[in-house]
């Protein structure tokens, strides 16, 4: 490899690394992705991210609380989703946990998927829990989930 | 072309001298990963996944050209090799320091230490990743807002003991003992500190993390600076615990050291991980 290659390969290297955190910041902002992770030099500027995720299924309007971790043919999904979410925020909707929920569990009708991040509040200082749920219902009666 | 205008005055030193601290860097940069890797895994080395094995079997190959002279020629592609796999292997999760390695290890990989100009772009392009790297680890803490009044910190307070020891230098026991009292649950806090001294360290981290780069990039300012990120990179690591990458810091740092300063401090980084390996099985210090 010439000289002027390696060099020119080295240019595009730095500019990545110049522009890259801006991207990453703007993603963070964007679509809650986990500060602390893809390496936009941004440890510690926010607490490790905690999340909290909940499920429950409704029957006739009833809400009822899921367990997927205990049931064996969702629980390694599950598990992934939890790993994918805590990194790539709102760019890993719960589609694929939802359907294989509404699949293993056809007493619901309709299932909500409700993520929790824990943020300390920039005004009062105190930690919060900021949510966002996704609802699924089956196939034949709608539509995507709405967030 | 701008980086071709930089590159000399960024990597100043007679041709000789760049060819010697691009060696010695890239064995510390061997050993940084390697180093860790099997410091972190050899406890639990009954317990390793496939993934993980691979990536220990590539640790023990980075250690190859310390015992056979010869291999040094291949460590900058056992480096990106290594780094790659790193981050591969444990994408999406992989950690910063496996990122912080793949970015070291394409210019350690990518020129030849032997020609001049290459050397020059060599350590240019080195010291140009590192001062962006600290550089943003400041503005981004700015841009999240976190520090102005001390969030982040007073919640690690909250949640470490080297973080309550390193901060009770400088803030009231009081202070500590409430921020202590805290869990991660809604409503906790508030997670800031009256402390001025305190809020002064709070915001001197990222404000230093901007300008002391930046200041690296100069020769007149570069050794003041070089010093600073030296006790900027030491107060860290005192409270926050994470030596392996503090270590690894240290190392691309003394790429602008007054001389060869990873060759003269190889043998103190060797003993840091080997007594890192005693301190996974010993438990020592808390490290993370």
């Amino acid at each position: 490899m010439r000289t002027g290659l390696r060099k020119r390969l080295a240019s595009v290297l730095i500019l990545f690394v110049v522009v890259w955190p801006l991207v990453h910041f703007a993603l963070c902002k964007t679509f809650d992705i986990n500060p602390w992770k893809f390496y936009g030099f941004a440890m510690y500027t926010v607490p490790m991210r905690q999340i909290e995720l909940s499920y429950v299924g409704f029957t006739n309007g009833e809400p009822e609380r899921i367990n997927p971790y205990r049931n064996e043919n969702v629980k390694d999904e599950a598990n992934r989703f939890y790993r994918n979410v805590w990194i790539l925020g709102k760019l890993y909707p719960p589609h694929l946990l939802a359907d294989q929920l509404l699949d293993e569990f056809p007493q619901y009708e309709e299932i909500l998927v409700v993520e929790g991040v824990y943020r300390i509040n920039r005004e009062t200082k105190l930690m919060d829990l900021y949510q966002r749920q996704y609802r699924y219902s089956r196939p034949d009666e709608s539509n995507r989930p709405s967030e | 072309m701008f980086l071709e205008r930089v590159m000399p005055r960024i990597a100043s030193e007679e041709a000789e001298d760049r060819t010697r601290r691009l060696r010695s860097f890239q064995a510390a940069a061997a050993l940084a990963l390697g180093g860790e890797w099997l410091a972190r895994s050899t406890p639990r080395i009954g317990d390793l996944n496939a993934k993980e094995y691979l990536l220990y079997a590539g640790a023990f190959l980075l250690a190859l050209p310390f015992l056979h002279r010869r291999l040094a020629a291949f460590r900058g592609l056992m480096i990106l090799l290594f780094a790659t796999g790193h981050v591969a292997l444990t994408f999406p999760q992989s950690a910063n320091h496996a990122w912080l390695g793949l970015l070291i290890a394409i210019p350690l990989a990518l020129f030849r230490f032997d020609n001049e100009e290459e050397s020059r772009w060599a350590l240019g392009s080195l010291r140009i990743a590192f001062v962006v790297c600290i550089f943003y680890t400041g503005f981004q803490k700015l841009l999240h807002g976190y520090y102005f009044q001390g969030e982040v910190l007073a919640f690690y307070v909250s949640q470490r003991e080297s973080y309550r020891t390193a901060f009770s230098l400088i803030m009231p026991a009081a202070e500590i003992e409430r921020l202590a009292s805290y869990r991660y649950a809604v409503g906790a806090g508030p997670f800031t500190s009256s402390s001025p001294l305190f809020l002064i360290a709070s915001n001197a981290s990222w404000i230093g993390e901007i300008i002391l780069p930046i200041m690296l990039l100069f020769r007149r300012t570069r050794l003041i600076a070089f010093i600073g990120l030296i006790a900027l990179i030491v107060a860290i690591e005192v409270a926050a615990r994470e030596l392996y990458f503090g270590a690894f810091f240290l190392m691309i740092l003394f790429l602008f050291a007054p001389s060869d300063w990873n060759r003269k401090a190889l043998p103190g980084f060797i003993a840091f991980y080997v007594l890192a390996l005693a301190n996974e099985y010993l438990k020592w210090v808390e490290m993370y």
